[in-house]
Protein backbone atom coordinates (compact mmCIF):
# COMPACT_ATOMS: atom_id res chain seq x y z
CA UNK A 1 0.00 0.00 0.00
CA UNK A 2 1.39 3.34 -1.16
CA UNK A 3 0.98 6.32 1.65
CA UNK A 4 -1.74 8.59 0.27
CA UNK A 5 -0.91 11.40 0.84
CA UNK A 6 -4.72 13.02 1.47
CA UNK A 7 -4.62 10.32 4.28
CA UNK A 8 -1.89 11.70 5.85
CA UNK A 9 -3.47 14.90 5.51
CA UNK A 10 -6.52 13.83 7.19
CA UNK A 11 -4.76 11.90 10.56
CA UNK A 12 -3.00 15.52 10.40
CA UNK A 13 -5.66 17.38 10.58
CA UNK A 14 -6.92 15.09 13.17
CA UNK A 15 -4.36 15.61 15.89
CA UNK A 16 -4.45 19.43 14.95
CA UNK A 17 -7.81 19.47 15.97
CA UNK A 18 -7.14 17.73 19.27
CA UNK A 19 -4.43 19.60 19.85
CA UNK A 20 -6.24 22.61 20.40
CA UNK A 21 -7.68 21.42 23.52
CA UNK A 22 -5.32 18.89 24.77
CA UNK A 23 -1.48 18.85 25.27
CA UNK A 24 0.29 16.74 22.69
CA UNK A 25 1.95 14.42 25.27
CA UNK A 26 -1.94 13.18 26.40
CA UNK A 27 -2.95 12.62 23.17
CA UNK A 28 -2.36 8.92 21.79
CA UNK A 29 -1.97 7.40 18.27
CA UNK A 30 -5.55 5.81 19.38
CA UNK A 31 -7.62 8.78 19.98
CA UNK A 32 -6.19 10.58 16.94
CA UNK A 33 -7.36 7.30 14.52
CA UNK A 34 -10.47 7.35 16.17
CA UNK A 35 -10.83 11.10 15.77
CA UNK A 36 -10.57 10.72 12.48
CA UNK A 37 -12.58 7.52 12.18
CA UNK A 38 -9.68 5.31 10.63
CA UNK A 39 -8.45 2.07 11.99
CA UNK A 40 -5.34 2.25 14.07
CA UNK A 41 -3.37 -0.16 12.21
CA UNK A 42 -3.45 2.73 9.36
CA UNK A 43 -1.40 5.43 11.24
CA UNK A 44 1.06 3.49 11.34
CA UNK A 45 1.34 2.85 7.15
CA UNK A 46 2.00 6.69 7.32
CA UNK A 47 3.77 7.18 10.32
CA UNK A 48 5.92 5.58 12.82
CA UNK A 49 5.16 7.40 15.46
CA UNK A 50 3.11 10.68 16.94
CA UNK A 51 6.71 12.69 16.68
CA UNK A 52 7.16 11.66 12.74
CA UNK A 53 3.50 13.04 12.38
CA UNK A 54 4.08 16.26 14.19
CA UNK A 55 7.43 16.24 12.28
CA UNK A 56 5.51 15.91 9.08
CA UNK A 57 3.06 18.63 9.73
CA UNK A 58 5.28 21.12 10.09
CA UNK A 59 7.55 20.19 7.13
CA UNK A 60 4.27 20.24 5.05
CA UNK A 61 2.80 23.13 5.88
CA UNK A 62 5.09 25.63 6.05
CA UNK A 63 5.91 23.97 2.53
CA UNK A 64 2.56 24.37 0.97
CA UNK A 65 2.39 27.92 2.47
CA UNK A 66 5.63 29.66 1.42
CA UNK A 67 7.64 27.60 -1.05
CA UNK A 68 4.54 26.13 -3.28
CA UNK A 69 3.40 29.80 -3.51
CA UNK A 70 6.98 31.18 -4.80
CA UNK A 71 6.12 30.96 -8.33
CA UNK A 72 2.24 31.60 -7.99
CA UNK A 73 2.50 34.79 -5.94
CA UNK A 74 4.01 38.16 -5.21
CA UNK A 75 6.36 38.06 -2.13
CA UNK A 76 3.99 40.76 -0.14
CA UNK A 77 1.17 38.23 -0.42
CA UNK A 78 2.94 35.43 0.71
CA UNK A 79 3.25 37.54 3.77
CA UNK A 80 -0.08 38.06 4.33
CA UNK A 81 -1.23 34.62 3.59
CA UNK A 82 1.45 33.00 5.73
CA UNK A 83 0.75 35.54 9.12
CA UNK A 84 -3.32 34.33 8.02
CA UNK A 85 -2.59 30.71 8.35
CA UNK A 86 -0.31 31.01 11.76
CA UNK A 87 -3.09 32.85 13.19
CA UNK A 88 -5.68 30.53 11.97
CA UNK A 89 -3.66 27.42 13.46
CA UNK A 90 -2.18 29.66 17.10
CA UNK A 91 -3.71 27.33 19.19
CA UNK A 92 -1.97 24.04 17.95
CA UNK A 93 1.07 25.81 17.37
CA UNK A 94 1.07 27.69 21.10
CA UNK A 95 0.56 23.82 22.19
CA UNK A 96 3.33 22.38 19.58
CA UNK A 97 6.08 24.49 21.26
CA UNK A 98 6.05 22.91 24.66
CA UNK A 99 6.59 19.81 22.93
CA UNK A 100 10.41 19.54 24.05
CA UNK A 101 11.30 16.25 21.76
CA UNK A 102 10.35 17.20 18.39
CA UNK A 103 10.97 21.06 17.87
CA UNK A 104 11.89 20.97 13.98
CA UNK A 105 8.90 23.55 13.46
CA UNK A 106 12.00 26.05 13.38
CA UNK A 107 14.45 24.14 10.93
CA UNK A 108 11.46 23.72 9.00
CA UNK A 109 9.86 27.27 8.74
CA UNK A 110 13.61 28.79 8.42
CA UNK A 111 14.31 26.64 5.29
CA UNK A 112 11.27 27.59 3.44
CA UNK A 113 11.19 31.30 5.32
CA UNK A 114 14.75 31.73 3.25
CA UNK A 115 13.60 30.30 -0.10
CA UNK A 116 11.35 33.33 0.57
CA UNK A 117 13.58 36.05 1.38
CA UNK A 118 15.66 34.64 -1.43
CA UNK A 119 13.05 35.09 -4.06
CA UNK A 120 12.57 38.27 -2.70
CA UNK A 121 15.96 39.46 -2.63
CA UNK A 122 16.70 37.94 -6.58
CA UNK A 123 13.38 40.00 -7.68
CA UNK A 124 14.72 43.88 -5.71
CA UNK A 125 18.33 42.54 -7.08
CA UNK A 126 16.63 42.14 -10.78
CA UNK A 127 14.52 45.36 -10.30
CA UNK A 128 17.40 47.72 -9.98
CA UNK A 129 19.82 45.81 -12.10
CA UNK A 130 22.66 45.31 -8.96
CA UNK A 131 24.32 42.03 -8.46
CA UNK A 132 25.49 40.32 -5.32
CA UNK A 133 27.46 36.93 -5.09
CA UNK A 134 25.91 33.91 -3.84
CA UNK A 135 27.69 33.59 -0.23
CA UNK A 136 26.38 37.00 0.62
CA UNK A 137 22.99 36.40 -0.28
CA UNK A 138 22.71 33.64 1.40
CA UNK A 139 23.90 34.91 4.38
CA UNK A 140 21.68 38.23 4.31
CA UNK A 141 18.34 35.69 3.59
CA UNK A 142 19.45 33.59 6.36
CA UNK A 143 19.48 36.68 8.92
CA UNK A 144 16.52 37.42 7.89
CA UNK A 145 14.75 33.98 8.09
CA UNK A 146 16.26 33.63 11.50
CA UNK A 147 15.02 36.94 12.76
CA UNK A 148 11.37 35.84 11.14
CA UNK A 149 11.21 32.90 12.59
CA UNK A 150 11.65 33.80 16.18
CA UNK A 151 9.31 36.84 15.71
CA UNK A 152 6.82 34.86 14.46
CA UNK A 153 7.42 32.40 17.77
CA UNK A 154 7.44 34.71 19.98
CA UNK A 155 4.03 36.22 18.34
CA UNK A 156 2.36 33.10 18.47
CA UNK A 157 3.42 32.56 21.94
CA UNK A 158 1.85 36.22 23.13
CA UNK A 159 -1.22 34.99 21.47
CA UNK A 160 -1.02 36.53 18.16
CA UNK A 161 -2.24 40.51 20.02
CA UNK A 162 -0.65 42.47 16.89
CA UNK A 163 -3.24 41.66 14.11
CA UNK A 164 -1.87 39.31 11.09
CA UNK A 165 -2.23 42.15 8.68
CA UNK A 166 0.23 44.09 11.04
CA UNK A 167 2.64 42.08 11.30
CA UNK A 168 3.02 41.38 7.57
CA UNK A 169 3.07 45.19 6.96
CA UNK A 170 6.10 45.28 9.16
CA UNK A 171 7.80 42.16 7.29
CA UNK A 172 7.15 44.06 3.96
CA UNK A 173 8.03 47.74 5.35
CA UNK A 174 11.47 45.87 6.79
CA UNK A 175 12.20 44.55 3.44
CA UNK A 176 11.29 47.58 0.97
CA UNK A 177 12.87 50.15 4.20
CA UNK A 178 16.05 48.07 4.84
CA UNK A 179 16.75 45.58 2.19
CA UNK A 180 16.69 47.40 -0.53
CA UNK A 181 19.16 49.75 0.91
CA UNK A 182 21.18 47.30 1.91
CA UNK A 183 21.49 45.87 -1.09
CA UNK A 184 22.27 49.14 -2.84
CA UNK A 185 25.25 49.47 -0.04
CA UNK A 186 26.57 45.58 -0.23
CA UNK A 187 26.36 45.50 -4.17
CA UNK A 188 28.38 49.14 -4.42
CA UNK A 189 31.06 47.71 -1.95
CA UNK A 190 33.02 46.12 -5.03
CA UNK A 191 34.66 43.23 -2.55
CA UNK A 192 31.20 41.64 -2.39
CA UNK A 193 30.04 42.10 -5.95
CA UNK A 194 29.85 38.69 -7.84
CA UNK B 1 0.46 13.36 -36.23
CA UNK B 2 -2.53 10.91 -36.99
CA UNK B 3 -5.67 13.61 -36.58
CA UNK B 4 -9.52 12.05 -37.71
CA UNK B 5 -10.10 14.65 -39.59
CA UNK B 6 -9.75 15.47 -43.85
CA UNK B 7 -9.17 18.93 -44.67
CA UNK B 8 -7.25 21.34 -42.34
CA UNK B 9 -9.23 24.47 -43.65
CA UNK B 10 -12.60 22.75 -43.05
CA UNK B 11 -12.51 21.64 -39.41
CA UNK B 12 -14.89 23.88 -37.84
CA UNK B 13 -17.32 23.57 -40.79
CA UNK B 14 -17.01 19.74 -41.28
CA UNK B 15 -17.63 19.46 -37.13
CA UNK B 16 -20.53 21.54 -37.30
CA UNK B 17 -22.43 19.51 -39.97
CA UNK B 18 -21.52 16.76 -37.77
CA UNK B 19 -22.82 17.92 -34.60
CA UNK B 20 -26.04 19.50 -36.41
CA UNK B 21 -26.32 15.73 -38.19
CA UNK B 22 -27.09 14.63 -34.10
CA UNK B 23 -29.23 17.32 -33.02
CA UNK B 24 -31.12 18.87 -35.85
CA UNK B 25 -34.34 18.04 -34.36
CA UNK B 26 -33.56 20.45 -31.78
CA UNK B 27 -30.93 22.71 -33.15
CA UNK B 28 -30.53 24.56 -36.70
CA UNK B 29 -27.30 25.59 -37.86
CA UNK B 30 -26.45 28.90 -39.77
CA UNK B 31 -23.77 27.42 -42.04
CA UNK B 32 -22.63 30.48 -43.48
CA UNK B 33 -21.97 32.12 -40.18
CA UNK B 34 -21.10 29.01 -38.39
CA UNK B 35 -23.87 29.59 -35.34
CA UNK B 36 -25.59 27.23 -33.94
CA UNK B 37 -29.25 27.72 -31.79
CA UNK B 38 -32.59 26.36 -30.57
CA UNK B 39 -34.82 25.15 -33.45
CA UNK B 40 -37.57 27.15 -32.08
CA UNK B 41 -35.40 30.09 -30.91
CA UNK B 42 -38.50 32.14 -32.01
CA UNK B 43 -41.12 31.01 -30.19
CA UNK B 44 -38.62 30.39 -27.07
CA UNK B 45 -40.75 31.82 -23.45
CA UNK B 46 -37.92 33.77 -22.68
CA UNK B 47 -37.23 37.50 -22.95
CA UNK B 48 -33.45 37.79 -23.32
CA UNK B 49 -31.52 35.29 -25.70
CA UNK B 50 -27.99 34.48 -24.51
CA UNK B 51 -25.29 34.19 -26.96
CA UNK B 52 -21.70 32.51 -26.39
CA UNK B 53 -18.81 31.52 -28.48
CA UNK B 54 -15.52 31.78 -29.28
CA UNK B 55 -13.10 30.35 -31.12
CA UNK B 56 -13.20 26.40 -31.95
CA UNK B 57 -10.71 23.62 -29.75
CA UNK B 58 -13.29 24.19 -26.96
CA UNK B 59 -15.67 21.48 -27.74
CA UNK B 60 -18.01 20.51 -26.43
CA UNK B 61 -18.19 24.41 -25.41
CA UNK B 62 -20.02 26.23 -26.71
CA UNK B 63 -22.53 24.79 -29.23
CA UNK B 64 -23.45 21.93 -26.81
CA UNK B 65 -24.67 24.01 -24.29
CA UNK B 66 -26.98 25.20 -26.33
CA UNK B 67 -30.42 24.10 -25.69
CA UNK B 68 -33.58 25.11 -23.31
CA UNK B 69 -32.55 26.48 -19.99
CA UNK B 70 -28.75 27.32 -21.09
CA UNK B 71 -27.08 28.99 -24.58
CA UNK B 72 -29.79 30.17 -27.02
CA UNK B 73 -27.22 30.90 -29.70
CA UNK B 74 -23.26 29.56 -30.17
CA UNK B 75 -21.20 31.15 -32.66
CA UNK B 76 -17.80 29.33 -34.01
CA UNK B 77 -14.88 30.72 -35.00
CA UNK B 78 -11.97 29.23 -36.49
CA UNK B 79 -9.32 27.28 -34.33
CA UNK B 80 -8.18 29.48 -30.99
CA UNK B 81 -9.65 32.28 -32.96
CA UNK B 82 -13.00 34.00 -32.03
CA UNK B 83 -15.89 34.85 -34.31
CA UNK B 84 -16.20 38.02 -36.59
CA UNK B 85 -18.12 40.97 -35.43
CA UNK B 86 -20.46 39.90 -38.48
CA UNK B 87 -20.43 36.70 -36.88
CA UNK B 88 -21.72 37.46 -33.80
CA UNK B 89 -23.86 40.06 -35.60
CA UNK B 90 -25.53 37.22 -37.78
CA UNK B 91 -26.16 35.64 -34.27
CA UNK B 92 -27.99 38.47 -32.73
CA UNK B 93 -29.71 38.78 -36.05
CA UNK B 94 -31.17 35.83 -35.78
CA UNK B 95 -33.06 36.81 -32.41
CA UNK B 96 -36.50 38.52 -32.71
CA UNK B 97 -36.26 42.13 -32.50
CA UNK B 98 -38.46 42.16 -29.64
CA UNK B 99 -35.96 40.59 -27.51
CA UNK B 100 -33.19 41.44 -25.21
CA UNK B 101 -29.34 39.78 -25.77
CA UNK B 102 -26.72 38.77 -23.23
CA UNK B 103 -23.54 38.12 -25.00
CA UNK B 104 -21.14 36.07 -22.57
CA UNK B 105 -17.86 36.45 -23.50
CA UNK B 106 -14.68 34.50 -22.45
CA UNK B 107 -12.08 37.38 -21.23
CA UNK B 108 -9.35 37.14 -24.38
CA UNK B 109 -8.60 40.17 -25.94
CA UNK B 110 -9.61 39.28 -30.07
CA UNK B 111 -12.91 37.99 -28.21
CA UNK B 112 -14.04 40.83 -26.16
CA UNK B 113 -13.03 43.18 -29.05
CA UNK B 114 -14.97 41.09 -31.48
CA UNK B 115 -18.09 40.55 -29.66
CA UNK B 116 -18.36 44.49 -28.22
CA UNK B 117 -17.85 45.53 -31.86
CA UNK B 118 -21.15 43.58 -33.01
CA UNK B 119 -22.80 44.72 -29.66
CA UNK B 120 -22.32 48.60 -30.41
CA UNK B 121 -23.28 47.39 -34.35
CA UNK B 122 -26.38 45.99 -33.13
CA UNK B 123 -27.50 48.57 -31.19
CA UNK B 124 -27.59 50.82 -33.59
CA UNK B 125 -30.02 48.46 -35.32
CA UNK B 126 -32.04 49.29 -32.13
CA UNK B 127 -31.49 46.02 -30.55
CA UNK B 128 -31.29 45.62 -26.98
CA UNK B 129 -27.76 44.11 -26.25
CA UNK B 130 -25.76 43.84 -23.01
CA UNK B 131 -22.86 41.64 -22.21
CA UNK B 132 -21.27 39.14 -19.19
CA UNK B 133 -17.26 38.99 -19.52
CA UNK B 134 -15.61 35.95 -17.93
CA UNK B 135 -12.42 36.03 -15.91
CA UNK B 136 -12.01 33.30 -14.04
CA UNK B 137 -8.64 32.24 -14.91
CA UNK B 138 -6.48 32.78 -11.83
CA UNK B 139 -2.75 31.36 -13.24
CA UNK B 140 -0.12 33.83 -13.37
CA UNK B 141 0.47 36.91 -16.21
CA UNK B 142 3.82 35.28 -18.03
CA UNK B 143 5.63 38.35 -17.03
CA UNK B 144 6.93 37.91 -14.04
CA UNK B 145 4.12 40.19 -12.23
CA UNK B 146 2.38 37.54 -10.32
CA UNK B 147 -0.44 39.28 -11.61
CA UNK B 148 -3.61 36.43 -12.12
CA UNK B 149 -4.19 36.30 -16.07
CA UNK B 150 -8.23 36.45 -15.77
CA UNK B 151 -8.63 35.19 -19.04
CA UNK B 152 -12.41 33.18 -19.63
CA UNK B 153 -12.03 29.13 -19.27
CA UNK B 154 -13.95 26.49 -18.13
CA UNK B 155 -16.19 28.51 -15.65
CA UNK B 156 -18.05 30.30 -18.19
CA UNK B 157 -19.83 27.03 -18.54
CA UNK B 158 -21.29 27.48 -14.94
CA UNK B 159 -22.14 30.99 -16.25
CA UNK B 160 -23.69 29.58 -19.66
CA UNK B 161 -25.88 27.44 -17.06
CA UNK B 162 -26.64 29.81 -14.33
CA UNK B 163 -27.23 32.68 -16.63
CA UNK B 164 -29.62 30.56 -19.06
CA UNK B 165 -31.80 28.84 -16.47
CA UNK B 166 -32.42 32.27 -14.56
CA UNK B 167 -33.34 33.46 -18.29
CA UNK B 168 -35.89 30.89 -18.80
CA UNK B 169 -37.60 32.37 -15.60
CA UNK B 170 -37.58 35.24 -17.31
CA UNK B 171 -35.54 37.62 -15.96
CA UNK B 172 -34.73 40.89 -17.34
CA UNK B 173 -31.74 41.72 -19.70
CA UNK B 174 -30.52 44.10 -16.72
CA UNK B 175 -30.92 41.60 -13.71
CA UNK B 176 -29.33 38.35 -16.10
CA UNK B 177 -26.42 40.48 -16.65
CA UNK B 178 -25.83 41.64 -12.81
CA UNK B 179 -26.19 37.64 -12.11
CA UNK B 180 -23.90 36.99 -14.35
CA UNK B 181 -21.27 39.40 -13.29
CA UNK B 182 -22.21 38.30 -9.23
CA UNK B 183 -21.45 34.64 -10.74
CA UNK B 184 -18.16 35.79 -12.16
CA UNK B 185 -16.93 37.67 -9.20
CA UNK B 186 -16.99 34.32 -7.87
CA UNK B 187 -15.45 32.38 -9.95
CA UNK B 188 -11.83 30.70 -10.19
CA UNK B 189 -10.59 27.89 -12.11
CA UNK B 190 -6.75 26.61 -12.69
CA UNK B 191 -5.49 23.78 -14.33
CA UNK B 192 -2.40 21.39 -14.56
CA UNK B 193 -1.51 19.91 -17.97
CA UNK B 194 0.25 16.17 -18.62
CA UNK B 195 1.04 17.04 -22.07
CA UNK B 196 0.16 20.17 -24.72
CA UNK B 197 -2.03 20.68 -27.14
CA UNK B 198 -1.16 19.72 -30.65
CA UNK B 199 -3.52 22.44 -32.97
CA UNK B 200 -3.72 21.16 -36.72
CA UNK B 201 -3.99 24.03 -38.11
CA UNK B 202 0.04 25.15 -36.29
CA UNK B 203 3.32 23.29 -36.64
CA UNK B 204 5.14 22.77 -32.97
CA UNK B 205 3.73 23.21 -29.54
CA UNK B 206 3.27 26.00 -27.31
CA UNK B 207 5.07 24.07 -24.64
CA UNK B 208 7.39 21.04 -23.93
CA UNK B 209 7.13 18.80 -20.81
CA UNK B 210 9.14 15.83 -19.86
CA UNK B 211 7.33 12.48 -19.45
CA UNK B 212 7.09 12.64 -16.00
CA UNK B 213 6.51 15.97 -15.80
CA UNK B 214 3.43 18.02 -15.09
CA UNK B 215 3.02 22.24 -15.96
CA UNK B 216 0.10 24.14 -13.68
CA UNK B 217 -1.76 26.67 -14.19
CA UNK B 218 -1.74 26.23 -18.10
CA UNK B 219 -4.37 28.25 -20.51
CA UNK B 220 -6.73 26.88 -23.00
CA UNK B 221 -5.01 28.07 -25.98
CA UNK B 222 -1.32 27.24 -24.73
CA UNK B 223 -0.92 29.54 -22.49
CA UNK B 224 1.94 29.31 -19.91
CA UNK B 225 1.64 28.03 -16.28
CA UNK B 226 3.30 29.00 -13.51
CA UNK B 227 5.59 25.95 -12.62
CA UNK B 228 6.17 22.68 -13.80
CA UNK B 229 7.11 19.79 -11.42
CA UNK B 230 7.82 16.10 -11.50
CA UNK B 231 4.50 14.25 -11.08
CA UNK B 232 3.72 11.32 -8.58
CA UNK B 233 0.03 11.21 -8.19
CA UNK B 234 -3.56 12.64 -8.60
CA UNK B 235 -3.22 13.81 -4.99
CA UNK B 236 -0.33 15.51 -5.96
CA UNK B 237 -2.17 17.81 -8.51
CA UNK B 238 -5.35 17.88 -6.09
CA UNK B 239 -3.85 19.64 -3.33
CA UNK B 240 -1.75 21.56 -5.06
CA UNK B 241 -4.49 23.04 -7.08
CA UNK B 242 -6.96 22.99 -3.90
CA UNK B 243 -4.15 25.53 -1.81
CA UNK B 244 -4.00 27.90 -4.71
CA UNK B 245 -7.73 28.21 -4.85
CA UNK B 246 -8.03 28.03 -1.02
CA UNK B 247 -5.51 31.41 -0.39
CA UNK B 248 -7.57 32.90 -3.19
CA UNK B 249 -10.73 32.30 -1.21
CA UNK B 250 -9.61 32.42 2.17
CA UNK B 251 -12.74 30.19 2.76
CA UNK B 252 -14.50 29.34 6.32
CA UNK B 253 -15.44 26.28 7.08
CA UNK B 254 -19.18 25.72 5.87
CA UNK B 255 -19.02 28.15 3.40
CA UNK B 256 -20.28 26.81 0.27
CA UNK B 257 -18.87 26.09 -3.29
CA UNK B 258 -19.82 24.11 -6.43
CA UNK B 259 -17.30 22.87 -7.81
CA UNK B 260 -16.33 21.33 -11.83
CA UNK B 261 -13.46 19.29 -12.41
CA UNK B 262 -13.18 19.58 -16.18
CA UNK B 263 -11.10 17.13 -18.76
CA UNK B 264 -9.56 19.54 -20.79
CA UNK B 265 -9.40 17.33 -23.91
CA UNK B 266 -7.62 13.83 -23.53
CA UNK B 267 -7.87 13.07 -20.36
CA UNK B 268 -10.28 9.55 -19.40
CA UNK B 269 -13.24 9.89 -17.39
CA UNK B 270 -11.68 7.47 -15.62
CA UNK B 271 -9.04 9.60 -14.10
CA UNK B 272 -11.36 12.75 -13.97
CA UNK B 273 -13.70 10.66 -11.56
CA UNK B 274 -10.12 9.76 -9.45
CA UNK B 275 -9.31 13.19 -9.00
CA UNK B 276 -12.74 14.02 -8.22
CA UNK B 277 -12.37 12.21 -5.31
CA UNK B 278 -9.35 13.51 -3.84
CA UNK B 279 -10.87 16.75 -4.44
CA UNK B 280 -14.15 15.58 -2.25
CA UNK B 281 -11.38 14.06 0.46
CA UNK B 282 -9.69 17.42 0.57
CA UNK B 283 -13.39 19.34 0.76
CA UNK B 284 -14.05 16.87 3.93
CA UNK B 285 -10.80 17.83 5.34
CA UNK B 286 -11.34 22.16 4.94
CA UNK B 287 -15.24 21.07 5.72
CA UNK B 288 -16.36 23.55 3.20
CA UNK B 289 -19.74 22.51 2.08
CA UNK B 290 -19.98 21.64 -1.54
CA UNK B 291 -23.81 21.62 -3.06
CA UNK B 292 -23.19 20.97 -6.27
CA UNK B 293 -20.34 18.75 -8.50
CA UNK B 294 -20.18 18.81 -11.93
CA UNK B 295 -17.40 16.38 -13.42
CA UNK B 296 -16.99 15.84 -17.24
CA UNK B 297 -15.13 17.37 -20.30
CA UNK B 298 -16.76 20.43 -20.61
CA UNK B 299 -14.24 23.46 -21.96
CA UNK B 300 -11.20 22.14 -23.59
CA UNK B 301 -7.53 22.55 -25.10
CA UNK B 302 -8.08 20.28 -27.88
CA UNK B 303 -6.50 17.19 -27.50
CA UNK B 304 -4.38 18.35 -24.25
CA UNK B 305 -4.19 15.92 -21.63
CA UNK B 306 -4.95 17.55 -18.32
CA UNK B 307 -7.83 18.98 -16.20
CA UNK B 308 -9.06 22.16 -14.63
CA UNK B 309 -10.65 22.70 -11.17
CA UNK B 310 -13.04 25.57 -10.99
CA UNK B 311 -14.30 26.77 -7.58
CA UNK B 312 -18.06 29.04 -7.65
CA UNK B 313 -18.53 30.70 -4.14
CA UNK B 314 -22.43 30.38 -3.66
CA UNK B 315 -23.17 33.72 -3.02
CA UNK B 316 -26.97 33.15 -3.77
CA UNK B 317 -29.31 30.47 -3.39
CA UNK B 318 -30.37 30.47 -6.69
CA UNK B 319 -27.26 29.95 -8.05
CA UNK B 320 -27.51 26.65 -6.79
CA UNK B 321 -31.26 26.25 -8.12
CA UNK B 322 -30.09 26.94 -11.40
CA UNK B 323 -27.02 25.04 -11.56
CA UNK B 324 -29.40 21.84 -10.69
CA UNK B 325 -32.48 22.96 -13.23
CA UNK B 326 -33.17 20.87 -15.79
CA UNK B 327 -32.61 21.01 -19.43
CA UNK B 328 -32.02 19.77 -23.00
CA UNK B 329 -28.07 21.06 -23.45
CA UNK B 330 -26.53 18.04 -25.06
CA UNK B 331 -23.77 18.50 -23.03
CA UNK B 332 -24.20 19.91 -19.43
Amino acid sequence: MSASMITKKTIANALKKLMEKESFHKISVSDIMSACQMRRQTFYYHFQDKYELLSWIYKEETKENITDFLDYEKWEIIFDSLFYYFHKNQRFYRNTFKVTEQNSFQDYLFEHTKNLYIKIIDELLSESHLVMTGVIKQTLASFYSHGFVGTVKEWIENYCVVPPSDMALLMKHMINNQVVLLLQQTSDSSSLRG
Amino acid sequence: MKKILNDVDTIVQDMLQGFYFEHKHRVAYDAQHHIIYQKDLANANQDVAIISGGGSGHEPDSFGYVGEGMLSLAVNGQIFVPPTPEQVLAAIRLVNKDKGILLIIKNFQADVENFLAAEARAKTEGRQVDHVIVNDDVSIEDDASYNKRKRGVAGTVFVHKIVGAAAREGYSLQNLKAIGEAVVSNLHTLGVALTPAMNPTQSGVPFTLEDNEVYYGIGIHGEKGYRKEAFFSSEQLAIELVNKLKSLYRWEEGDAFALMINGLGATPLMEQYIFANDIRRLCALENINVTFVKVGTQLTSLDMKGISLSFLKIDDPNWEKWLKAEGDAPHW
